[in-house]
């Protein structure tokens, strides 16, 4: 990819293919590993904070740990994949919309609660996500 | 301390050590002469928090946790500030209190 747009928002006729796909990965990727990290954080005894040790063996025995670990895995791979195509301050705000994924997943599959409060609270984050990466990349001097 | 309270304290525990991560996997950019010694530091800091959200999950939903945990690009602002000397401009300081105040409010909904 030579000419990377400036904003995210921009220019996306132009977006390759390769790209855009990475991009919807990365967020399928976020809402999935979250949704059934805390499918499998449910499977763990009650008393998993107060003894560690039992719920680390536990794990063990939980095939839907290994569901976890290797979605990290994927998700850590897909991301690196994005990144060799386009600026972190591009691909950040984007996948950022993973906030309002794994919201409307873990309403629909896991029953939790959608309140305006929460709406906000995302919203306000995405904000923050966009300002805090449309600024420069490097702010050393060095180039 | 409550189960919610103690999620939402494990929560932000995990954003400054993913912090922590990211500053060291940086430095070893920077030193090459203990660029291992960088890279096992955060990985070792990943793994870290990997074992402390399992257990944030079990107490907070996850829709909160997962926002919340952008409490990491504060931490990692903060922690480059003090640590490597990077700077933050006004924007990326506007955009760092947005988070923060989302965050909060998140919080404040579990």
């Amino acid at each position: 990819m030579t000419a990377q747009p400036k904003l995210p928002g921009a220019n996306f006729g132009r977006l390759p293919v390769k790209l855009a796909l990475g991009l919807f990965f990365a967020i399928a990727l976020d809402t999935a590993l979250q949704t059934i990290w805390k499918r499998a954080a449910l499977s763990l005894p009650a008393n998993a904070v107060t003894d560690p040790v039992a719920a680390a063996l536990s794990v063990l025995h939980q095939p839907i740990f290994l569901l976890v670990g290797l979605l990290i895995a994927l998700q850590m791979i897909n991301w690196l994949k994005v990144l060799d195509d386009a600026d972190v301050s591009f691909a950040l705000p984007i996948t950022a919309l993973s906030y309002i994924s794994v919201a409307a997943v873990s309403a629909v599959w896991l029953g939790e609660a959608v309140t305006p409060g929460k709406a906000c609270g995302v919203a306000l984050i995405l904000a923050g996500v966009y300002l805090v990466s449309r600024t420069d990349y490097r702010t050393d001097g060095v180039s | 301390m409550n189960r919610t309270a103690l999620g939402l304290i494990l929560i932000v525990l995990c954003s400054i050590i993913e912090g922590f991560a990211q500053v060291s996997w940086k430095m070893s950019t920077r030193t090459p002469e203990r660029h291992g010694w960088f890279i096992t530091a955060g990985a070792l800091c990943y793994a870290l928090e990997i074992g402390l959200y399992t257990f944030a999950l079990t107490l907070v939903d996850v829709s909160i946790s997962f926002a919340m945990g952008s409490l990491s690009f504060v931490s990692v602002a903060l922690l480059s500030r003090i640590l490597l000397k990077e700077k933050i401009s006004l924007t990326r300081g506007a955009g760092l209190l947005l988070i923060l105040t989302g965050a909060a409010l998140m919080g404040d909904q579990a």
